[in-house]
């Protein structure tokens, strides 16, 4: 038992992602060099942001009990209409406009479908991100596109306040989000949604049209997640963010956000973006080649998986 | 009431009996595949040549082959996201083990065998821990798909050994190998659904996992037939895929994911378990290869393909929610 502000806090309910993050600081600190700096500790954090918005949209909604698989593609849509626009000379607002609302548009799709012709999740989100990324290589013909201007690359390599641009967006889209699930209605029936969406349906709400919203939301955030890439790279690409969903679930999940009963906070979700970003930059850092990082981030997001359930079903006993 | 009871016992078609609406997916399934042939003997004269129509069956094998076992995993009610890494990890070690000159027979084994550990991993974290089957099988996705890199170091493998590659590209009379073979899994497949004990609890899980559990079908030995069945039928296409294109790499089995699962469920198995069968995924799968090949026939760019396979998935679910809401 440790005290911590007054409470009770016993070692065994620390939740296995922070276990596992700081085994991997304390093993990254041995083995590479230059991991524990602030430098690094910034790098990051900044190469942690898109994930991060992204991983908001899946948690909310993973806790409808829905699942999202296009939003990796729907990132790339994105990040392609928006180098398309600009490359066709639109203004840099224009462009970055049109990428949110291509984003918006497949959330929208993918919310009707879930909702009102209430198709299975996971498969229709499958079909639509399929169907974003066959517009997104038919667009570009499977290129990349160049998207150099200084202008849109801001919104990543810029800073505001001396705050870097993806963490200040970051945080902005988690404070947005925060305070619209904790203290808004309609942010409590998302919630409920998961829950007992029976009661909710008594109780006068349109939970057709709050889940639709939800996945809405998620498509934007895609989007802004995309755009980020896009600016990074300075380029667009249909399969830039191919893994995204995966991660992004991963992420949700790591972080202890239940696929069933919709358990979980979004401010849970940090740390498991947390975990795969310091696993990806240590590994990058030890000069881990790219095609073993895939294996490792799946062993050890079905590592924390596992341990998770164990750890729900030890503490339910 | 009682008249409609004498038509039945005399045999006579009533609304009943015969409830077009429940025959009405399976028609339209038929429709789609004839209509298909149709269209693309129409547009080119090429299509109904029996060198084309060898060609689509073969084709259409790997993608066959993946959808039977596919077929017994939705049949649980589960899914499997795994596949298109299980077809690479095999094809890409049984390629390494045989370019390091280990017999052909000894590197099908131990890449079929490597197949059936991912499956009992799936079954393990699915079945024993309860995990939601595609999130788990999404994880060993990863996990196969970055083993299957790190063996192939981001090369691709060619030139393999003669007698192996008979496998994809041989002929027995005028039919090809992967065609025979698929034949064989898919009438092993349906009998043993529809024939055995252990194919009827795979749709008594399917429907009703608690009443199964109730009645004493082992629900955890069940959940794990099924996905090591899945992973070994993948990892046979794995195989044929290798031996047909003389060349293994990573990456290779992805698009057969999203496609496999397109074609069962245009088969009319059902999303949520417990109906559907062998038979429908077969005319799935068909109609999903006349179309990828009416497409490279018509010159259809092959960037189009993502998305004509997702409107056709999105095409297929809906289908399937109607038949639900009609058969409610």
């Amino acid at each position: 038992m440790v005290e911590l502000k007054g409470r009770q806090v016993s070692l065994g309910s620390i939740p296995p992602v922070i276990w596992m993050t700081l085994f991997l600081i304390v093993v990254y600190s041995i083995f590479a060099p230059g991991f524990l700096s602030g430098r690094n500790a910034l790098n990051i954090a900044i190469q942690a942001a898109p994930l991060f918005v992204v991983s908001i949209g899946m948690t909310m909604i993973i806790l409808t009990e829905g699942i999202d698989l296009s939003l990796g593609f729907v990132a790339g849509l994105a990040g392609v209409v928006t180098s398309l626009m600009l490359q066709a000379g639109h203004p840099v607002a224009l462009a970055i406009l049109g990428g949110l609302a291509s984003g918006t548009l497949c959330g929208l799709v993918n919310g009707f479908l879930v909702s009102i012709a209430s198709l299975p999740t996971f498969i229709a989100t499958l079909g639509v991100g399929s169907v974003a990324y066959g517009i997104g290589l038919i667009a570009t013909g499977g290129r990349s596109i160049p998207a150099l201007q200084e202008s849109f690359r801001f919104i990543f390599q810029g800073s505001v306040l001396g705050i870097r641009m993806p963490i200040v967006i970051a945080l902005v889209v988690f404070g947005v989000t925060y305070v619209f699930m904790h203290f808004t209605a309609y942010g409590r029936n998302v919630v409920g949604l998961g829950g007992n969406p029976q009661a909710l349906r008594t109780a006068g709400v349109n939970i057709e049209l709050a889940r639709l919203l939800v996945y809405v939301y998620g498509g934007l955030l895609a989007a802004v997640g995309g755009l980020m890439v896009a600016a990074r790279t300075a380029s667009g690409y249909a399969a830039a963010q191919e893994g995204w969903h995966f991660e992004a679930i991963a992420a949700t999940v790591v972080g202890g956000t239940s696929f069933r009963e919709g358990r979980g906070r979004i401010a849970n979700t940090i740390l498991g973006v947390l975990l795969i970003s310091v696993l990806r930059n240590g590994l990058n850092i030890a000069g881990v080649h790219n095609m073993y990082q895939y294996g490792l981030i799946g062993v050890t997001v079905v590592t924390a998986i596992v341990l998770d359930v164990l750890f729900t079903k030890a503490r339910d006993r | 009431m009682k008249e409609q009871r004498i038509a039945l016992a005399q045999g006579r078609w009533t609304l009943e009996k015969f409830d077009l609406r429940r025959y009405l997916p399976s028609l339209i399934r038929w429709f789609v595949l004839v209509g298909l042939v149709v269209v693309l003997t129409i547009l080119n004269e090429y299509f109904f040549t029996w060198n084309n129509i060898i060609n689509v069956l073969r084709q259409a094998t790997i993608l066959t082959i993946v959808s039977v076992g596919l077929t017994t995993v939705l049949l649980t009610g589960g899914m499997d996201l795994s596949v298109g890494g299980t077809m690479a990890l095999v094809g890409c070690l049984a390629a390494q083990l045989m370019k390091a000159g280990v017999p052909i027979p000894l590197a099908v084994v131990i890449g079929l065998a490597a197949a059936c550990l991912v499956g009992l991993l799936n079954g393990i974290l699915v079945g024993t821990l309860d995990l939601p089957p595609f999130v788990a099988t999404y994880g060993t996705y990863w996990i196969t798909e970055g083993a299957a890199m790190i063996l192939m170091r981001g090369a691709i493998i060619f030139g393999l050994p003669r007698s192996f590659r008979i496998v994809g590209t041989g002929y027995v009379g005028a039919i090809p190998v992967p065609v025979i073979i698929t034949a064989v899994l898919i009438v092993l497949g349906h009998l043993f659904l529809t024939k055995t004990a252990a194919g009827r609890d795979i749709y008594f899980v399917g429907s009703n996992r608690d009443a199964a559990y109730y009645s004493g079908v082992r629900v955890r030995k069940t959940l794990l037939s099924v996905y090591v069945f899945s992973a070994l039928m993948a990892g046979i296409a794995g195989l044929i895929m290798t031996a047909r294109l003389d060349a293994a790499q990573a990456g290779m089995g992805q698009p057969f994911v999203l496609q496999g699962v397109a074609a069962v469920i245009m088969g009319g198995t059902s999303r949520i378990g417990g109906e559907g069968g062998i038979p429908g995924s077969v005319i799935g799968a068909m109609i999903l290869t006349l179309v990828v090949n009416g497409m490279n026939l018509l010159g259809v760019s092959s960037l189009a393909q993502t998305l004509v396979v997702g409107l056709v998935i999105l095409f297929a679910v809906g289908l399937d929610q109607l038949r639900l809401r009609w058969t409610d």
